[in-house]
């Protein structure tokens, strides 16, 4: 009985301290996302980012977008980049072996000619199959790499590889951009003093239902489909809270995929993106971050509140599930990489508290709320639930999420209120409420997912179908 | 056990159950409740005002902007009475009205220059405004002090420039910033003098500003680069090399090459490309009897500047780095070996023969030519 009996307190006491450490975990997200917000607020108030934009001295840039079949939309996305405001820049669109028409399009638009080009091959990659610039004068900003398919990073490294520039800029090349979003990413290279900024990090939005014209934003709208609305709630959530509160703690885990910039010489040393994972984005951050620690050199990695980046998310509960999917198997095997870490004390607060938090709140939540979801549907079946108690511990629950997202949304209004009409924050609202019984459920489901595909040994990003912008149905990933 | 049995352990322990009841549970659950109310209250409360505020904004920028539209045409002084607008006036009670009407001088100043910017700082002075800028500036938040300093130095109120230049090195270094940007702003070239006792980092977002600033100015004599170059602060050193650079500061030559020695690795670049800049001759030896200890990075940068500099003479040290293990060295060695010397390529070509590496840098150099 002895044993069963501490069994069965490691159960309930560790389900409950996990609760309480997770709840509490976000009241101090809430609380350091305001004083980062506050503190960015204050610091830029005055700033005037112009000087940046035509400085000769401003740092070089290299913008890396990796396209894959992308050819509806591609001569559009890449009229958008090279119109950012940035005078010391150049745009690498690295084509990953697209089996559409997506280089012959890029050549005929923009005047591509196949040029001569040395490749320093400081990261192994796939074979480059010919590098182009454009004729024309004012497309000079323009690199164009046509490569063997290999997958995302793969293609991210052969853009470190070409790239003439101090800083890489990786987007996702059908990504809409603020025009001063490489003004912004950039800044905090430049005001760097004996802490090396090593990354930055910027918010990504949803553009579901969003007005576009020549590849830029022209009004923001709520999302009208409901899997797209919930995003962007659950993305205010993540942007505006989580990862600023991680930037104030300088932990910050994850840069997006989508919108990131980096210091080249640093990704070079670290030895760039590792295609052997679907999660590419955080395992790159998270290996720079360690390569630092390990050498001792301060650092940290900042990040950008502003709305400088819009994506079109999931439509449909297949798609959005495997993306999630992704998203599991990715974080899974970024913390397997690099389990040294975990409460090492030797990598501070990269060990002792990112690490561990990205661990149980994040790659675990999964399965434990699972495990969870099973053991009550038994103890339903056996009669054995106390229904009060059951109740109050799901009113405890439901308020708790439903203040965290109006807080969220109290955080955009007070901030950038991108959703200005009264009917968009009530849409959010309302759509927040049904989280806990739909969205969330959906979340947890495929990220079980994620670890059978991950058992199942299946490496595959996914087929990601999107509207596209012009409403033209793209396949955007392999 | 049974598994009923064992379930119905787990799930009736007395000793948790006690420690979380019911009623407290559901009281915390309504204090969620509430908390989540008045956050949509909040929320809705914010989207009426900054509408309100939207509109209220909007109707002062009419205002004012057909006032200095007046002001700015006539040939005449603006007389106080042009701006004695009783609307305005209203508007004016209030301090966040006072705030956005000197957000639109400055937007306005920004766009003008000459006479027309005299008259919009006037403006300015009619409306009593630098009254807030100096109350801003006087608040002990670095925030608010930096917002003054701004508004002040935007507003060219030269008065204040002792004042402001004791915060060009402020432990805050964002009251720092604004305070050195305010001091080139109101004495220009002779602005620079905070770099004198500067002691703590200037990094290059503010380089950059400084630099900008100084950008549509004369130069003037820098008569304490050689104090800026030898600093014990590596910020002001490394910004004096840039501005030496900028402004080819030939008589410092002795200095900057002292820096080719200094321990920090960024300064030795800079030293390297303000050296080569104001080259007085014999920057190409100095340049080889360093090259050995630099770092990668710095051995380009060295390389590169044999672009511009080298001779004839200096074919043999360039083609020794042909066999640099670094193909972004032998890159800007052929650079160079093809600028400086007639027979370079011939010369590269033999010595091309069976690498491949150096073959395709070739055909790169040889394009990077043709365009």
């Amino acid at each position: 009985m002895s044993f069963i009996n501490f069994i069965i307190d490691l159960i309930v006491y560790g389900i409950f301290l996990y609760s309480v450490v997770l709840l509490s975990s976000y009241l101090i997200i809430g609380i350091l996302a305001v004083g980062e917000t506050k503190l960015y607020m204050s610091k830029n108030a005055v700033t005037d980012y112009r000087l940046l934009a035509s400085s000769p001295h401003s740092p070089s840039v290299s913008i890396l977008a990796p396209a894959y079949n992308e050819g509806a939309t591609i001569i559009e996305n890449v009229k958008s980049l090279l119109s950012l405001y940035y005078t010391n820049l150049e745009v690498i669109i690295i084509n990953d072996g697209s089996k559409d028409d997506t280089l012959e399009k890029l050549i005929a638009a923009y005047d591509l000619v196949r040029i001569e080009f040395h490749v320093q091959y400081q990261i192994k990659t796939k074979e480059i199959r010919g590098i182009y610039k454009s004729r024309t004068s004012v497309y000079h900003k323009l690199v164009v790499v046509d490569k063997v398919n290999g997958g995302k990073a793969d293609a991210l490294n052969v853009g470190v590889n070409v790239s003439c520039n101090d800083y890489i800029f990786c987007i996702d090349v059908d990504c809409i951009l603020e025009q001063d979003s490489v003004l912004k990413m950039i800044k905090p290279f430049t005001e760097e003093t004996d802490v090396k900024v090593i990354a930055s990090g910027g918010v990504v939005r949803i553009a579901n239902s969003c007005e576009i014209s020549d590849g830029r934003m022209v009004k923001v709208n709520l999302p009208r489909n409901y899997w797209a609305r919930m995003q962007s709630l659950e993305y205010i959530r993540a942007f505006i809270l989580g990862r600023m509160a991680w930037a104030r703690l300088n932990g910050l885990l994850l840069i997006s995929g989508a919108f990131g910039t980096f210091d080249k010489e640093i990704v070079i040393k670290c030895g760039g993106y590792d295609h052997k994972t679907v999660g590419e984005d955080m395992e790159l951050v998270v290996r720079m971050r360690r390569y630092m620690e390990e050498q001792k050199i301060p650092y940290k990695v900042t990040y950008i509140p502003d709305p400088l980046c819009w994506t079109e998310a999931p439509t449909s509960a297949n798609i959005l599930g495997r993306q999630r999917n992704r998203w599991t198997r990715g974080t899974i095997e970024t913390l397997k990489f690099h389990k040294k870490m975990f409460f090492n004390p030797g990598y501070g607060m990269l060990g002792m508290v990112s690490y561990p938090y990205w661990f149980f709140f994040e790659m675990l939540a999964g399965p434990i709320e699972f495990i969870g979801f099973i053991t009550f549907l038994i103890l339903g079946i056996f009669g054995l639930i106390a229904w009060k108690m059951f109740f109050a511990l799901l009113i405890f629950i439901l308020t708790f999420g439903y203040m965290y997202s109006a807080f969220a949304a109290y955080m955009e209004v007070a901030t950038f209120n991108m959703y200005r009409r009264r009917t968009d924050m009530m849409k959010l609202l309302l759509t927040a409420l049904t989280e806990p019984f739909y969205f969330h459920p959906f979340g947890v489901w495929s990220s079980i997912k994620g670890y059978i595909s991950l058992i199942r040994k299946k490496n595959s990003w996914g087929e990601m179908t999107r509207q596209g912008f012009a409403n033209k149905p793209t396949t955007s990933q392999k | 056990m049974k598994n009923s049995n064992f379930l119905f352990y787990l799930f009736s322990r007395e000793d948790f159950f006690k420690s979380i009841s019911i009623t407290y549970l559901l009281g915390i659950s309504i204090l969620f409740g509430l908390i989540t109310l008045s956050l949509v209250i909040a929320i809705y409360s914010h989207l009426y005002f900054k509408k309100k505020i939207f509109r209220r904004n909007q109707a002062i920028h009419q205002i004012l902007n057909e006032a200095i539209n007046t002001a700015l045409i006539s040939d005449d002084n603006i007389d106080k009475n042009d701006f004695n607008i009783p609307q305005l006036n209203f508007y004016l009670r209030k301090r966040s009205n006072r705030q956005f009407v000197i957000e639109c001088l400055i937007d306005i100043k920004k766009n003008l220059i000459g006479q027309a910017s005299e008259k919009v700082i006037e403006i300015y002075n009619i409306l009593g405004l630098k009254k807030d800028s100096l109350k801003k500036f006087n608040d002990p938040e670095w925030n608010l002090k930096t917002r003054g300093i701004y508004e002040l130095y935007m507003m060219n109120q030269k008065d204040m420039i002792s004042k402001i230049f004791d915060h060009t090195n402020d432990k805050n270094e964002y009251v720092r910033m604004e305070a050195q940007i305010a001091s080139i702003n109101f004495l220009g070239f002779r602005g620079l003098s905070f770099l004198n006792k500067l002691t703590r980092p200037i990094h290059q977002w503010q380089q950059l500003k400084v630099i900008e600033q100084l950008g549509p100015l004369d130069p003037e004599e820098f008569d304490k680069m050689s104090d800026w170059l030898m600093s014990k602060n590596d910020y002001v050193v490394l910004f004096a090399l840039k501005l030496a650079d900028i402004y080819r500061q030939m008589s410092c030559v002795d200095q900057v090459a002292q820096c080719l020695l200094n321990p920090n690795e960024k300064i030795r670049r800079q030293a390297i490309i303000t050296l080569a800049r104001i080259d007085t001759g014999n920057t190409t030896s100095i340049l080889k009897e360093i090259y050995l200890n630099e770092s990668t990075n710095n051995k380009r940068t060295i390389l590169h500047q044999f672009n511009e500099l080298g001779t004839i003479e200096d074919t043999s040290f360039l083609i020794e780095k042909l066999y640099e293990e670094k193909d972004s060295l032998k890159l800007e060695a052929v650079r160079a070996i093809v600028k400086c010397d007639p027979d370079g390529w011939n010369l590269l070509k033999i010595l091309a023969e069976n690498d491949q590496v150096l073959t395709s840098i070739m055909r790169q150099v040889k394009y990077e030519k043709m365009i």
